[in-house]
């Protein structure tokens, strides 16, 4: 008797041709552990500075109410940055694009955000690889059916190399297990690893969670990383990066939704505190957070339907974000043995007063990968 | 004793016989063998001086040129420590100084250096002119690899950490100089 055929073998003839809007998703998690991580977030201690109940990156987009509503902040015509970050990437993109063109390199893109920078990447990327993958993983079922349109539709990469996985990456065992995923999938292959939007600066501990990536890289593999980035570290500085994600109203609204999705509390957007501070002299840490400046507690039901009392100050973390200083960047990609192949920076321009807030776009290789390449170097400067 | 110093000795003790001989002379004029010892002890004097004056001559061409020599080598290390070869140099593209060795193919051409005496520095020098010229050579190549327009900063990295591993041709080149510096200033 013939042996049954893995449904995962028909499946491509099976969606073949069809119109319907089916989306293939690898999940690797338990959805349900991701709910109690949350819950347990928002259970934290009391905290007037935003150090307590917390949102932690990624479950800003997760769910089908924050996708949304992060879709309306990018298209928000006033969110200048992240229109001049779009710009700014092309620019970029061009300068890195011939380290990766070539050779054969497969697409990774942690956090897929609107797909509008995958799709510039496998555009170029494609044209000297056409059986390249790419896999675009982030922590949110909705965004990454909304971030692979992009690429798909606008880019026309062939749906059948796309394969999207659910998975939290900032959790070692789960980058671990990706990286195993990845090698059995494409071999000796070399992988870019994308992380843009400055998607690193979200993270409580962005040292950990670039370590964290760094650590599954293999030589021949590279890391696209984009931060945004300052020139000036001072207060002042700081209450104006504060103030840039305080001029978007759809930006307010994103940050919210997650609370607004999750919990039953009623969110005043005047609330909302944008907090700027220098962090360790080296870079601009943006704390957004919702505080209860009311004369009274409030009472706020969890998804488990358990109820958090939060007192007179108490505040709930909604995001985090970074501005980055060069020597920051210098510290964080030694610390985590990453040596920059290209690096380019700008500044934004569409202010009339010269701006010290820009965005930089580094390709990175793990330090192993110069010194176990035999290099033209070696071969010129050996006896 | 060197060949210079006995012929020096015997010129000058000849020349000496001669003066004494002649003033014997001077004062006891009548013994007529006089003339003929001092003519004869002059003349042979005056023979041996040639060799004096050319060995002399050739003495202080070799030192003159060994000295050229060292202040080129001593150069050459100060070449070798400046800032642009140093492991703490930013690794940035740049045009590095090169070894001299116009002294060292002078004192070769030059006959200074004496055929049997001097055989083992001859050889040093030979070698040495090589490894100048490989070692120029290999800042030749460098310069034109990190001047592409293509180059990446961790491939001008490469070339920082290449030049400055403990086994590259860097190292061996000033372990060279070290050591022909230390057979020239032997006595």
């Amino acid at each position: 008797m013939a042996e049954p055929v893995p449904v995962i073998r028909k499946l491509e003839h099976a969606l073949a041709d069809d119109d319907f809007a089916w989306s293939l998703l690898l999940v690797g998690e338990d959805q349900t552990d991701k709910l109690a991580t949350l819950t347990g977030d928002l259970r934290g201690p009391v905290s007037t500075t935003g150090d307590g109940k917390q949102i932690t990156s990624g479950f800003s987009y997760w769910g089908i109410g924050p996708t949304i509503a992060w879709a309306n902040a990018t298209n928000d015509p006033f969110y200048l940055v992240m229109k001049a970050g779009a710009e700014s990437f092309l620019r970029h993109w061009r300068k890195v694009r011939p380290h990766v063109e070539n050779g054969g390199f497969h697409l990774v893109s942690l956090g897929v955000g609107t797909g509008v920078k995958d799709r510039t990447i496998l555009s170029d990327m494609r044209r000297n690889n056409r059986d390249m993958y790419y896999i675009p993983v982030d922590m949110s079922s909705e965004m990454l059916r909304m971030g692979t349109l992009e690429p798909v539709r606008g880019a026309r990469f062939p749906v059948s190399q796309v394969l999207p996985v659910q998975l939290d990456f900032s959790i070692a065992d789960n980058m671990d297990e990706l990286a195993q995923m990845l090698a059995r999938l494409v071999g000796n292959d070399p992988i870019l690893f994308t992380l843009t939007g400055n998607t690193l600066a979200n993270f409580e501990s962005d040292e950990e969670l670039l370590g964290t990536l760094t650590r599954v890289l293999r030589p021949q593999d590279r890391l696209l990383l984009e931060v945004a980035s300052t020139t000036r570290l001072d207060q002042e500085t700081a209450d104006a990066a504060a103030d840039e994600y305080h001029q978007t109203r759809a930006f307010a609204e994103f940050v919210t939704s997650a609370l607004r999705y999750n919990t039953d509390l009623k969110i005043n957007n005047d609330r909302v505190k944008f907090i700027g501070e220098v962090e360790d002299e080296d870079a601009l840490l943006v704390k957004i957070l919702w505080q209860n400046d009311t004369d009274a507690e409030i009472r706020m039901e969890l998804p488990d339907h358990t109820e958090v009392v939060l007192p007179i100050g108490d505040t709930i973390r909604l995001y985090t974000t970074r501005k980055y200083s060069t020597d920051r960047l210098k510290r964080l990609t030694e610390a985590c043995q990453l040596t920059p192949v290209e690096a380019i920076q700008s500044q934004f321009r569409y202010t009339r007063r010269p701006n010290p807030f820009g965005l930089e776009l580094l390709l990175l290789a793990p330090n192993a990968a110069g010194e176990a390449a035999h290099s033209l170097a070696d071969d010129i400067w050996a006896t | 004793m060197t060949r210079r110093t006995v012929v020096t000795v015997v010129t000058y003790g000849l020349l000496g016989v001669a003066f004494v001989l002649g003033i014997i002379w001077f004062f006891w004029p009548g013994n007529s063998r006089w003339e003929p010892a001092v003519n004869t002890l002059t003349l042979v004097a005056g023979l041996s001086g040639i060799f004096v004056e050319r060995l002399t001559a050739e003495a202080e061409r070799r030192t003159e040129v060994l000295r050229a020599v060292v202040d080129e080598l001593q150069e050459n290390t100060r070449l070798l420590n400046d800032e642009r070869f140093s492991p703490d140099a930013p690794t940035s593209r740049q045009v590095y100084p090169r070894l001299v060795v116009s002294a060292v193919d002078l004192a070769l051409v030059s006959g200074a250096l004496g055929l049997h005496r001097d055989a083992d520095l001859v050889g040093l020098l030979h070698r040495w002119r090589d490894t100048v010229h490989l070692f120029n050579r290999r800042l030749d190549l460098t310069e034109i690899s990190t001047f592409s327009n293509t180059i990446s900063p961790a491939e001008l990295a490469a070339f920082h950490r290449a030049l400055h591993r403990e086994n590259s041709y860097f190292a061996a080149t000033r372990e060279k100089l070290q050591n022909l510096l230390a057979h020239i200033s032997q006595p």
